[in-house]
């Protein structure tokens, strides 16, 4: 039980991350962003060239949130607000367009090679329950944690933290008095795509075997995407308590139910099968989310 | 209303009357009908089978139009019923011993099944919710589903062609068949009282419910004719590769899906099935071009080693762009061209019945 409640935190935390960006998205533009694992691919990338070119690692991880950064400002700039009075159907296609394109781009120029790039910090560091912890695997977690509290003041505690949930409340009014709603767009879109960053950069270094073009989308998009609305889909606190969830619960299925011979021979994808149930029980008792409110 | 009629006259007088100007619009079918039916027997077998994979996708379109277009529900999990009615086929073909036919029909009941099964979820779950709840189902059935020892658990399992049909030319021409029949079948539906009524529902489930119409009944079967068109697309798809295994449905080809939909038109028969077809073969036709001598010579070294992935990164572009141009996708794109095509002048103002304005999805 032990291991499989600390990996899934790990997880959980990967998933939160993504999903702390899915919502600010979702509270700015109301739209579900597919090219939010993305900014993490792009970032990982970055981080990959970064140091194979030789630099510190401090560096190659602020030129890969600034890539992150960059291309949800890009996105932001070029997608979202030409097309800001277009059905959501059309938003919600165009950020998949963004996903696919990045994913084609990667492949275009440098092949689909797996590449790999060492953990921020090495080695174990600590045993909760006998279970070995890699530094990268605390470092996620910590990530999360700073990341959370760093949000959650910001957006009690700052003039500018209010307007952009005043933008996402009522635009009209928001912009009557006197706040940018289209300034509020860019930052979080700026703000989602530096948390899809640092998921990715730090979500790509767990696994040893390395990456390939659209790695982060590919693992983690779907589960991060259930997250956040196991946790309500407008609720900030509802994303980091849903990965967590949806990551622990992952886990425990697999150690519980995924080792079971019979389970193992004809039944493949537990992890998968949980994921989709959770996902329909928490919709069916609770619409808007563990946390979320009429949205 | 009177400038309406007039309008309605100076139309009437500018349609085409006399031969001479019939000629030009006739020259133009043959040449569509020459690119349809006659070019793949010039093309070699690599390209016929590109064209194939080109109708599937059509009928993909087509079916996600359905749902997206007539009534409004987002699914992003398609790549999961397509995959369903693929292995369907392939298992009532391979381990049941029967003929291909009765695995294309299989596969149209399974799609339909397992389309209805995400009905039954679309009555509760409503909006961008549902397309959460189809995007989790399309990853379970490519983890899960795809994987069971029945239907080879990873390995696949074999999907051959009908007798007759075995060449990549003639198979070709089945998939064109069922396309026709896809689209008949389409055409009909919209015209129906059930198509009026899935439109109704769509535009508003309250107002549409006042008026009689059983929300229940028509929702589940907009999903239950959607999954008949992909389980079939599905089945030609299996077919096409003669081998289904569960890494052909991965979940960016669910993104592909409804990106060409959408880019195509959403709710424009024509549209969507060049959208269609146009996804499925602008990435390998490009990378040929890139493969001749001249342009071979022209392009740095990187754009020539992975040319194959050009389109992709060419067709996002493209598709942000139409998006923001033409939110009706290639089927606003080609309407004066299809006007003057039936005889009317070459301009975009008075379609006959095509609806303007893209999906009106609320969240």
């Amino acid at each position: 039980m032990g291991s499989a409640i600390v990996l899934g935190l790990v997880y959980g935390s990967a998933y939160a991350l993504l999903g702390l960006g899915i919502v600010l998205i979702y509270k700015g533009s109301r739209v579900f962003n597919f090219a939010q694992a993305e900014f993490g691919t792009v970032a990982a990338f970055t981080v990959y060239l970064a140091r194979s070119n030789g630099l510190p690692y401090p560096i190659a991880i602020l030129l890969a949130l600034a890539a992150a950064v960059l291309m949800g400002l890009g996105t932001e700039r070029f997608v979202v607000q030409p097309l800001f009075d277009a059905p959501k159907v059309t938003l919600l296609v165009a950020t998949a367009g963004v996903a696919l394109g990045s994913i084609a781009l990667q492949l275009f120029l440098g092949g689909a090679k797996l590449r790999a790039y060492p953990p921020a910090i090495r080695g174990t560091a600590f045993r909760p329950f006998g279970v070995a912890t890699t530094w990268q695997q605390v470092l996620i977690v910590l990530a999360l944690v700073a990341f959370a509290v760093a949000l959650a003041a910001f957006f009690s505690r700052t003039f500018l933290g209010l307007a952009v949930l005043a933008v996402a409340q009522e635009p009209t009014a928001a912009n009557l008095s006197g706040i940018s709603v289209k300034r509020v767009s860019a930052l979080v879109w700026g703000l989602a795509a530096l948390l899809g960053g640092a998921a990715g950069v730090l979500a790509t270094a767990l696994q040893e075997s390395g990456f390939t073009p659209g790695y982060v989308t590919a693992n983690f998009l779907i589960f991060a995407f259930v997250a956040s609305v196991i946790g309500g889909i407008t609720s900030l606190p509802g994303a980091v308590l849903g990965g967590l969830v949806l990551g622990v619960a992952q886990q425990v299925t697999l150690t519980y139910v995924g080792e079971f011979e019979w389970v193992k021979n004809n039944l493949p994808g537990s992890q998968e099968i949980m994921t989709f149930v959770l996902l329909l029980i928490v919709l069916t008792f609770r619409p808007n989310g563990l946390l979320g409110k009429e949205a | 209303m009177a400038v309406a009629s007039l309008e309605r006259d100076v139309v009437a007088e500018r349609r085409a009357t006399t031969v001479v100007q019939w000629l030009p619009r006739i020259a133009a079918w043959l040449v569509i009908a020459y690119l349809v039916l006659l070019m793949p027997l010039r093309l070699d077998q690599f390209h016929s089978d590109r064209f194939a994979l080109g109708v599937i996708y059509a009928i993909v379109a087509l079916s996600l139009n359905v749902l997206i277009g007539y009534a409004g529900q987002i699914s992003l999990g398609h790549q999961g019923f397509f995959g369903v009615g693929a292995f369907t086929s392939a298992f009532v073909v391979t381990s049941q011993g029967q003929s291909f036919w009765v695995g294309l029909i299989a596969a149209g009941i399974g799609g339909a099944i397992s389309s209805a099964l995400m009905g039954l979820v679309a009555l509760r779950v409503k909006g961008l919710y549902l397309a959460l709840v189809t995007l989790a189902y399309g990853r379970l059935a490519q983890e899960s589903l795809f994987l069971l020892p029945a239907f080879g658990g990873g390995a696949g399992i074999e999907a051959p062609r009908p007798a007759g049909f075995v060449t990549d030319r003639a198979y070709y021409y089945l998939c064109l068949m069922v396309l026709v029949v896809v689209v008949y079948t389409d055409w009909r539906f919209v015209k129906s009282k059930a198509g009026r009524a899935v439109n109704a529902l769509r535009e508003n489930e309250q107002v549409a419910s006042s008026y009689a119409v059983n929300i229940r009944t028509y929702k589940l079967l907009a999903f239950v004719i959607a999954g008949i068109f992909v389980g079939l697309a599905g089945a030609l798809f299996a077919a096409r590769g003669q081998r289904v295994v569960a890494g052909d449905f991965e979940f960016q080809l669910a993104l592909l899906f409804v990106i060409m939909t959408v880019v195509g038109g959403i709710r424009d028969r024509v549209g969507v099935v060049i959208g269609g077809v146009f996804f499925a073969l602008f990435s390998d036709y490009l990378a040929d071009f890139l493969d001749k001598d001249w342009a071979h010579n022209l392009l740095p070294q990187f754009v020539n080693e992975n040319r194959d992935q050009l389109g992709s990164v060419v067709g996002a572009v493209l598709l942000v762009i139409t998006l923001i141009k033409y939110p009706g996708g290639i089927g606003q794109q080609l309407r004066p061209v299809r006007s003057w095509l039936t005889g009317g002048p070459f301009s975009a103002g008075h379609s006959d019945g095509f609806v303007e304005e893209g999906v009106r999805g609320r969240p």
